[in-house]
């Protein structure tokens, strides 16, 4: 996705997100490490890509940004103490997961692979 | 014989007239007849004097019998003069008594004994004048639709007037006390200008003669006598008002609107409203592999509110009533703190309004959104438009854009839910709010003025007070019409010992606005019966105006009556139903706020969450299963989320006394002190104030009806509703042993009766 920003690794997620205006809606896939020919250890991330494309393309909020975020290789995901599972403010269980940055709305792993139930988490309020 | 006959007939006739003549009130009787015994007995209970002869015990019996047919055309017994009028049989006598007749009768008003002292030769002006009073009685009946006889100081006519003017049903009124002369003046001049009554007494003395009825208000519509205030109120409750100011047009009564049965369908089930009942309505129906469609859109308040998907409770009701109830509560905590051992909490108190909405708003918004990726992962349609019916299996859809569709359904079912009335008077929509937009007030609404005595005013001005704004509630008679009284008041004390300002009797007329802001200053003018009867207006200033007087259901704009179905304001536009059918037209199901359901007990409407979701669910599964079990409404718990929470299961004592009889009943009840609040001083005064009652069947031992009030009435009422569901006994109750030490299980424990007249304060522990 060419618009949207890539980031890896917890802090540089939460350094990227704090730039942004107080306006701005946040959107930030979290999906496994992808290797050189842009494949993620994760199926379900792979499976994800195409509708999540769809959906940001056609319905991307003209105010939104749209984040990746890798999680970081297998083992690092796996690991019970990994950022992205303990810090409140994410408190992942699986990935792939989209969330609005600042609201308790995600959509997880199987939801991601509709682009119309990606869409309704675009819509404005 | 003819010779004898005629002498005999005659003769009977004479004796007939002397009973009449000399007895003021006359009874033609016979000795075995229940109607005549009704009658005497209803006289002997009156106090009034009779004479009655047995005309089956008397010889000329069949001949008194048959005179009194020539004289009257009545041929049954009893048959009844007073003062030599004929009045009938019994129902007429006891209509008369009721009416007050009867003692008119026997006790004419001075101004007709005054009467009778005028020369026969003002006899003739008399007449006259009595036929001009009688045409122009006449005239106000035949040119106003609503004609109100009335007096200006009466309250009566006042109630009357309020509830006709609430239910948006214009009247015209005369005052007979403000017609004509004074009649204090004439009464020094009798004896020469007897007959020169004022005018609205003669008005008064021409509605008797036509209506048999002497007192005001006294109400015709459409040149129907109607009766006083009572009637009339229950003219309008009943919906008779409605039917006679807009009878339905004959055609349509004949030309039943037919089920339109078409060959393919879009949906299997189209719901109208995406609330708590429709949703669950469709979400369930999609167990059954069926094409589902639901339809919610949100017309926005008169101040621009909206919101998303998920109805009432979600986004207006519930959800967000309770964490605002939430928020105060932690707000008398942190009084409470000190005595536990807290420091500075109390003094660092401060509430922000702006980030409460937040919090809550943030939470409904995930709300909203969980439920439309519920009906999508559930295989439902969405459609964020707002339906009409344009026949009885298709509508027409129309979006926020205006932009319109239609879709067809093989079933539909309209969950519409209610919104919150609004008074009519100037003013009400354009500054004042309601329910619908308080939980996502974008400002602090300062000074609040509630007005209305429904669960949603009272919940409302308690966390409004509980998070520290000034509140003022405006009631009209009584608080939660509908709720056991004893409770209700008691709920009125608590908030009044805490600091909340009722004001009974107290109706707003009109609100200005004194200055525009967020908020703004308002005036709310106002009408208030004083204890004297007086009326006096006046008026409050604040900055918010709540307006929270009941709400209807939002069934107007369906076009309901393309498919033959008739809603009218006197039950709140609701659909018609039983077991969730429209009684009018069977292939049309409804759910939740908006129906009039026969099998719910009378009283009370069961306008909650868990009700609509239950029978939504029950209803798709009769729907499209083998299912036949139908929605119990009966022992469905309540609780009121006011400051001191009251929970609820079954009979109010009311309802229970009216249906069993004080015989059959027993209440055994009991004043507690939450421990919890026994160590806060800040509680000194309201400690006392919780307090339970078990309303029992002394036939069969069960328990008929449960109350509570305490703090979190709503978790004990709870887990009592499955003893009640169960047919739970006094017994079973006294039986069950107690959580110590909880507020819950003082209902374990109750032996004080209210019969015994014993005091219900709780003894030791």
């Amino acid at each position: 996705m060419t618009s949207s920003v890539s980031v890896a690794g917890f802090d540089q997620l939460k350094n990227t997100v704090e730039k942004y205006d107080k306006d701005k809606r946040i959107f930030v896939l979290f999906c496994g490490t992808k290797d050189s020919k842009g494949h993620s250890w994760c199926p379900d991330c792979v499976a994800a890509e195409k509708p999540v494309e769809e959906a940001v393309k056609s319905s991307l909020p003209s105010n939104a940004v749209f984040i990746e975020c890798d999680v970081g290789d297998r083992p690092s995901w796996k690991d019970p103490k990994c950022p992205f599972r303990t810090d409140p403010q994410t408190r992942l269980t699986g990935v792939p997961t989209l969330i609005e940055w600042g609201t308790s709305k995600r959509l997880v792993e199987s939801q991601l692979l509709d682009a119309d139930t990606i869409k309704i988490l675009f819509e404005d309020d | 014989m003819p010779p004898t006959k005629d002498a005999d007939e005659k003769s009977i006739a004479n004796l007939v007239e002397k009973y009449i003549d000399e007895n003021d009130v006359m009874i033609f009787s016979k000795s075995w007849c229940p109607y005549c015994k009704k009658i005497k007995d209803a006289l002997k209970s009156a106090k009034i004097e009779f004479h009655s002869i047995e005309l089956d015990k008397m010889d000329e019996g069949d001949q008194i019998q048959k005179e009194l047919f020539k004289k009257t055309k009545q041929e049954t017994v009893p048959n009844i003069f007073i003062k030599q009028q004929h009045i009938g049989g019994c129902d007429k006598t006891l209509e008369a008594l009721k009416s007050g007749r009867v003692a008119t009768l026997l006790n004419p008003p001075e101004s007709e004994r005054k009467h009778k002292k005028v020369d026969n030769d003002d006899l003739d002006s008399k007449d006259a004048d009595e036929k001009a009073n009688a045409n122009l009685v006449e005239k106000y009946i035949v040119e106003n639709d609503v004609m109100i006889f009335s007096k200006s100081w009466c309250p009566y006519c006042t109630k009357v007037k309020d509830a006709l003017r609430s239910a948006k049903i214009e009247f015209y009124s005369i005052e007979l006390d403000k017609m004509g002369r004074d009649l204090s003046l004439f009464k020094l001049l009798i004896y020469i200008f007897i007959y020169y009554l004022a005018e609205g007494d003669q008005i008064q003395n021409a509605l008797i003669n036509k209506t048999e009825q002497d007192t005001v208000p006294n109400i015709f519509i459409k040149q129907q006598h109607i009766g006083g205030c009572d009637k009339t109120l229950e003219a309008l409750k009943s919906g008779r008002v409605a039917t006679l100011l807009n009878p339905p047009e004959s055609e349509k009564k004949h030309k039943k609107v037919e089920n339109d049965d078409l060959d393919s369908y879009d949906y299997d089930l189209i719901v109208i409203g995406g609330g708590s009942g429709g949703l669950a309505c469709s979400k369930e129906a999609r167990s059954f592999e069926k094409k589902v469609c639901v339809l919610d859109f949100v017309k926005p308040t008169p101040i621009g509110t909206t919101w998303g998907l998920g109805g009432t409770c979600v986004n207006v009701g519930c959800i967000p009533k309770k964490l605002m109830h939430q928020a105060s509560l932690i707000g008398e905590y942190v009084h409470d703190s000190v005595d536990y051992g807290w420091s500075q909490l109390d003094q660092a108190r401060q509430h922000s309004w702006s980030k409460m909405i937040e919090s809550i708003q943030q939470y409904i918004r995930s709300l909203n959104f969980k439920y439309r990726v519920d009906l999508r992962s559930k295989g439902v349609t969405y459609e964020n438009s707002y339906g009409e019916f344009l026949s009885p299996h298709r509508l027409k859809l129309t979006d926020k854009k205006g932009k319109t569709k239609e879709i067809t359904g093989e079933k539909i079912v309209v969950a519409v839910g209610g919104r919150p009335k609004y008074p009519d008077i100037e003013g009400d929509q354009q500054y004042g709010i309601t329910s619908d937009d308080l939980f996502s007030l974008k400002y602090d609404p300062g000074k609040t003025i509630v007005v209305g005595a429904s669960y949603v005013a009272l919940e409302c001005a308690g966390f409004l007070h509980g998070i520290g704004r000034e509140v003022q509630i405006f009631v009209r008679s009584i608080l939660l019409r509908g709720f056991d009284q004893q409770m209700a008041s008691k709920i009125g004390d608590y908030m009044s010992t805490i600091g909340m300002k009722f004001h009974y009797q107290r109706i707003p007329t009109r609100l200005e606005c004194l200055e525009e802001g967020k908020p703004g200053k308002l005036r709310l003018h106002y009408r208030q019966t004083l204890e004297s009867g007086e009326i006096e207006e006046s008026y409050e200033d604040c900055n918010t105006v709540l307006f929270a007087i009941g709400r209807e259901a939002c069934t107007n704009e369906l076009n309901l009556d393309k498919i033959g179905i008739e809603v009218n304001k006197a039950n709140g536009f609701k659909i018609k139903t039983k077991e969730e059918q429209s009684i009018d037209i069977p292939w049309l199901y409804a759910i939740g706020d908006c129906i009039d359901e026969q099998t719910m007990p009378p009283g009370q409407p069961l306008e909650l969450t868990p009700v609509a979701i239950q029978a939504g669910q029950l209803l798709a599964k009769r729907m499209f299963s083998n299912s036949t079990i139908k929605m119990d409404y009966y022992n469905v718990p309540t609780t009121v989320f006011t400051p001191i929470e009251y929970g609820a299961i079954g009979y109010s004592e009311e309802d229970a006394l009216s249906k069993f009889g004080e015989d059959n009943i027993e209440i055994f009840h009991s004043e507690f002190v939450p421990l919890e609040w026994s160590i806060c001083h800040h509680r000194d005064q309201v400690k006392t104030m919780s307090y339970c009652k078990l309303i029992v069947d002394k036939n069969t031992d069960r328990v008929i009806g449960f109350h509570v009030l305490s703090p979190n009435a709503g978790e004990i009422t709870q887990g009592y509703a499955l003893g009640m569901r169960l047919g739970a006994t006094k017994n079973d109750f006294d039986m069950t042993i107690g959580i110590h030490p909880t507020c819950a299980e003082n209902l374990t424990t109750l032996s004080v009766t209210k019969s015994s007249g014993d005091s219900a304060a709780q003894e030791g522990c």
